[in-house]
């Protein structure tokens, strides 16, 4: 369980929430909050009050990941293998378990093709790909993506669900304004000026004034089209 | 009908290391939806039918007033330090922009203390107001909650005899649109007047799948039309 007491951090009051492993989507208009409630979890921005509580640890004693709506706005490196070396080298990781690694990561994403490339080379969805990786090679306990689908189209946002089910990420935090993202997440989160109005699994939301704003009605749509039920079992579980 | 914008391109490619983008089309007064997958050439595509990025080849003849592109990154318009002087860069008033965004109270702000989506509005509101005979925009609703949506849907609606070309994969925000089209690996094609040719639509979302699954037709594409059909499936909400 993530664990939050009387947080207050900029517009954000939270006396008191919790939220379960899974996947869960942060929502609500713009300006309610969502990306510094996304930063004070990722231990980027420390509360004025309050505690959170990953597992039990302190944000900066946990692996977090990150990956914003323009990944290519955080991209250091000119090489994309350095790119994705990036956060084992910061922490002092040996090169060859460095290597092996993202030789690893990269598989598993299928773009060991890109390693050498540089990083300003890549298509959009290649840099989106390089910054999943990068976000992931640690094996994060948190991985929170702030609007990163917001222009990504139906089955690239399919195949970045794959991935992230494939490394087994306990705890997955998105922001997004889109139903049908939202109809992929187990819990949905809903802030107004900085205040949780909302927190309610993805079959218990209260019925909207219009089917295309419901997650319900689209997680109707995903299933009618053959789009599995993201939970694999574990047979079919992958790395 | 005199002094209505037209643009035309004709064998028009753009090479950019291994990717190759091939355009032909006639693109008059409406609203024009340009689709297509991750990679498929979209913004590039946008880019050189607003004028933006000069093709290596073909010929393109343009006939109206300016041409004018929203990019996907709000952020990179950004040339002033305050909301009043942001709005005031487009040469438009900058207290009726920043009252269409929204942004009352606002006008002396640093622009970088906006949120994602207030920015995104002031930028909207900016372009939109000037005029233009013709609009690109990438992405519009992206960063956008319901609201603000409606409220770009609105705007968009309301320009007569202009251009306006849509690119997005989100397909639920969207004002009627009239011609469809799609960049599919480096080539822009246009498949057709809508709702007449929507059947061509070989790779359509997700949505549109469903809804013609469970038999029904949308009348169009905008927001109401697809939530009619939906409702003709579900019952009203």
């Amino acid at each position: 369980m993530i664990r939050i007491t009387s947080l207050e951090a900029g517009i954000l009051d939270i006396p008191s929430l919790a939220i379960s492993p899974g996947r869960c989507v942060i929502t609500g208009p713009n300006g309610s909050g969502k990306t510094t409630f996304l930063t004070v979890l990722a231990g980027i921005r420390p509360p004025e009050t309050g505690a959170i509580l990953i597992d039990g640890k302190n944000p900066a004693d946990c692996t977090i990941g990150w990956v914003g709506e323009y990944p290519e706005r955080n991209i250091l490196f000119t090489r994309v293998f350095d790119e994705i070396a990036s956060p084992l080298r910061f922490s002092g990781e040996n090169t060859d378990t460095t290597r092996d690694l993202v030789e690893e990561t990269a598989a598993s994403l299928k773009i060991s093709s890109l390693l050498l490339r540089e990083t300003r080379s890549l298509s959009g969805g290649e840099k989106v790909l390089v910054s999943f990786a990068t976000a992931l090679i640690k094996k994060p306990d948190l991985l929170l993506l702030d609007e990163t689908d917001s222009h990504l189209d139906e089955e690239f946002c399919r195949r970045i669900d794959g991935i992230m089910q494939r490394f087994h990420v306990r705890y997955v935090l998105f922001s997004s304004h889109q139903p049908v993202r939202m109809a992929t997440a187990d819990e949905i989160i809903s802030l107004e000026k900085g205040e949780v109005v909302r927190i309610c699994g993805i079959n218990a939301c209260p019925p909207r004034k219009e089917h295309l704003s419901d997650p319900g009605f689209w997680r109707k749509v995903l299933q009618s089209q053959g789009y599995p039920d993201r939970r694999p079992s574990e047979d079919a579980r992958i790395t | 009908m005199p002094g209505s914008p037209e643009l035309s391109l004709k064998g028009v490619t753009l090479q950019r290391g291994s990717f190759l983008l091939r355009a032909d089309g006639v693109f008059m007064p409406g609203v024009h939806l340009l689709t297509g997958r991750i990679g498929s050439g979209k913004t590039t595509c946008g880019k050189v039918l607003a004028g933006i990025t000069r093709p290596d080849r073909g010929e393109i003849s343009w006939s109206g007033t300016e041409r004018v592109m929203l990019l996907q990154n709000a952020g990179y318009h950004v040339t002033r330090a305050t909301v009043r002087d942001e709005a005031a860069s487009w040469n438009t008033d900058p207290d009726t922009v920043i009252r269409l965004a929204g942004l009352s109270g606002k006008e002396e702000l640093d622009i970088l203390f906006l949120s994602r989506g207030e920015l995104k509005r002031l930028e909207l509101a900016s372009l939109l107001s000037r005029g233009s005979d013709l609009v690109v925009l990438d992405e519009p609703f992206n960063a956008l909650d319901d609201d603000a949506r409606r409220w770009v849907t609105r705007l968009i609606a309301e320009a007569q005899n202009r251009i306006v070309i849509i690119i997005s994969h989100d397909i639920t925000s969207l004002p009627p649109v009239h011609e469809l089209w799609e960049t599919e690996e480096g080539v822009l094609k246009k498949i057709g007047r809508i709702p007449g040719d929507m059947r061509r639509w070989d790779k359509s979302p997700l949505l549109i799948r469903y809804l013609w699954q469970k038999g029904e037709n949308p009348a169009g594409l905008s927001r109401s039309d697809l939530e009619e059909a939906v409702c003709r499936i579900h019952g009203s909400g």
